[in-house]
């Protein structure tokens, strides 16, 4: 069932092709300028991609889950794609409390699916934004979404601030195709456009930063609303916040007010750090602030390349962004009640339909607990951990490369993926195993 | 065993070798020995007595987690750093204070050295409570 898998009877040796213009499907960043090299229905060279870009295009017949697998007495049994889909329906239709979750690493129409699917169920469905800027979702509902685009960075900013972000590592052509590279408003970056970090700790990122500002863990909130308050003139009683000086924290509202330009880019540093939600409340309210005095805008670096997608789609088909319950027959929101690590913790969920993500690796152990203990239907091209605990294990086309679809970028750009080869005999999109999941259940339920 | 321990603040978050590697696969020796491993600054190491590669124990209210130690030269004591993983959350809470998101980032935790233990693979992982998969 699960090996490096090689191309498909068909292709000619000599079946050779290359494709331009390529967006990469691993971070936020959504690079759209990607050229690829096919040998063989195989990806064979990587043109402009990032190591992360490469690593995720050149492997993408490593580690495959090959074939539909369902668990019989504790193993894994190879079966065929409809027994798997009715193992599956199964189920789903005696779950009381069914939870479906992953979504940001493939294209919307899956999502659409999976919508459809939580609303059939009457369950609950959560994307992975849960666990990276789902809080970043709270504090906009709370203050805005002073939100800018890309394009508008590399043409204007003159001040760039990444606060809990490194993108060296996580965005690695973050900084070099929208930063350093020259725009219409911003002929030489390198003097002329600055880039400020503030962290935790000294990142890949912060070591190339015209600036850093290391402040104490769990002081974000702090430290923003010090400088929010200096923006807006008030004198401060303290000699000292987040282990920054206010003799400095001065200066930096000074220079945040007087640039033309300036964006807040923002990572899980502020997300997932004490206070949460709270934090980017304070730093939506602080670009709000700046804008008084000149022109800010924020954007959150989106770490999966269809995470941001996941928050649109939920947003247009259930009214939220992310947590909705559809256990009355309408869309329900509540983070920390509907999210799925509560859902989980809480031992509510009773059937876990992961798509595209490896909860199992990234949940807490006592999320883990409970996902041991439940029938676990999983979704994924390649064998994850999750794929290890799994009662029914359905492999699917890789979004993007095997298959097409549409994805969000950080800032809000939809754009167009491509299929550049055939994915492996009998594997489909994840779509397609919705579809023919929901086709099971109507069929079982007469709904 | 040594009893001292070393307190700090556990971050846990992204790193380029750990998203390389999770693409050759989420089993694969590369991507664990990617991220079963705790970054942290010399004076932390010296204290401990371990050298760069040593095993260390990370203790947390919710559990325990051995892994190898990483020399971050530009560290400063009292802040270690863990790849996300499946050995990070071995050690991480899962309350989410009402918003969703559990404890990834700030978590206090003592570091002990661990000489002659060995990391946990992932099947040691997930039999860590009774009846296991």
């Amino acid at each position: 069932m699960i090996c490096c898998i090689y191309p498909r009877e068909g292709f000619s040796i000599s079946s050779k092709k290359t494709v331009k213009n390529v967006p990469c499907v691993f971070c936020g960043c959504l690079c759209d300028d990607i050229a690829l090299e096919v040998e063989n229905n195989r990806i064979v060279k990587n043109i402009n991609g990032c190591s992360l870009s490469k690593s995720k295009f050149l492997n993408h017949l490593e580690d495959r889950l090959l074939g539909p697998a369902v668990r019989i007495n504790g193993i894994l049994v190879e079966v065929s794609l409809e027994k798997a889909v009715a193992h599956a329906a199964e189920a789903l239709t005696s779950a009381r409390r069914p939870l479906i979750y992953g979504l940001s690493s493939t294209e919307n129409d899956t999502h659409q699916e999976a919508y459809y699917l939580a609303e059939l169920l009457g369950g609950v469905v959560d994307n992975t934004s849960s666990v990276c800027h789902g809080t970043s979702m709270i504090g906009s509902q709370e203050s805005g979404d002073p939100l800018g685009s890309l394009a508008e960075v590399r043409h204007r900013a003159d001040l760039v601030v990444y606060w809990g972000s490194n993108p060296q590592f996580a965005h690695p052509r973050h900084i070099s195709r929208y930063i350093r590279q020259p725009g219409e408003y911003m002929q030489n970056p390198k003097k002329d456009r600055k880039i400020w970090v503030f962290d935790v700790r000294s990142t890949a990122t912060s070591r190339i930063a015209d600036e850093f500002f290391q402040i104490e863990p769990g002081t974000d909130l702090e430290v923003i609303s010090v400088i929010r308050a200096l923006v807006r003139g008030h004198e401060m009683d303290i000699d000292r916040v987040g282990g920054l000086a206010i003799e400095d924290l001065a200066k930096i509202s000074e220079a945040m007010k007087s640039v033309r330009y300036g964006v807040f880019f923002y990572g899980l540093g502020l997300t997932q750090s004490k206070g949460q939600h709270r934090n980017v409340d304070a730093a939506i309210r602080l670009i709000q602030d700046l804008n008084s005095f000149t022109k800010w805008v924020m954007i959150p670096m989106r770490g999966h390349f269809n995470v941001a997608g996941a928050n649109e789609t939920s947003t247009w088909q259930t009214g939220y962004p992310f947590a909705v319950d559809y256990s009355r027959g309408y869309p329900r929101y509540q983070p920390g009640e509907y999210s799925a690590v509560d859902l989980i913790r809480r031992r509510e969920t009773d059937v876990l339909l992961n798509v595209a993500a490896d909860p199992v690796a990234h949940f807490p152990r006592d999320a883990l607990e409970h996902l041991k203990r439940i029938p676990i239907i999983n979704l994924d091209p390649k064998r994850n951990v999750t794929s290890l605990i799994a009662e029914v294990n359905i492999p699917t086309a890789i979004a993007g490369i095997e298959c097409d679809g549409a994805a969000v970028r950080m800032d809000g750009l939809p754009l167009y993926l491509r299929k550049i080869v055939e994915p492996p005999e009998g594997i489909i999109p994840d779509r397609d195993v919705l579809k023919l999941i929901i086709a099971r259940l109507r069929m079982v339920t007469k709904r | 065993m040594k009893k001292v321990g070393v307190k700090a603040v556990l971050i846990s978050g992204r790193t380029l070798q750990q998203g390389r590697t999770s693409e050759l696969g989420k089993l694969s020796e590369d991507y664990l020995s990617s991220v079963a491993v705790c970054e942290m600054d010399a004076n932390t190491m010296e204290v401990l007595g371990i050298h760069e590669g040593d095993a260390v124990r990370l203790e947390t209210l919710l559990g325990d987690v051995v892994v190898r130690s990483k020399l971050d030269q530009n560290a400063r004591p009292g802040v270690v750093f863990m790849p996300w993983g499946p050995h990070a959350n071995t050690i991480l809470g899962s309350e989410t204070h009402g918003c969703g998101m559990p404890s990834y980032k700030g978590v206090p935790v003592i570091l002990f050295p661990a000489p002659d233990t060995s990391v946990r693979t992932i099947d040691d992982l997930l039999h860590l409570s009774e009846g296991g998969i």
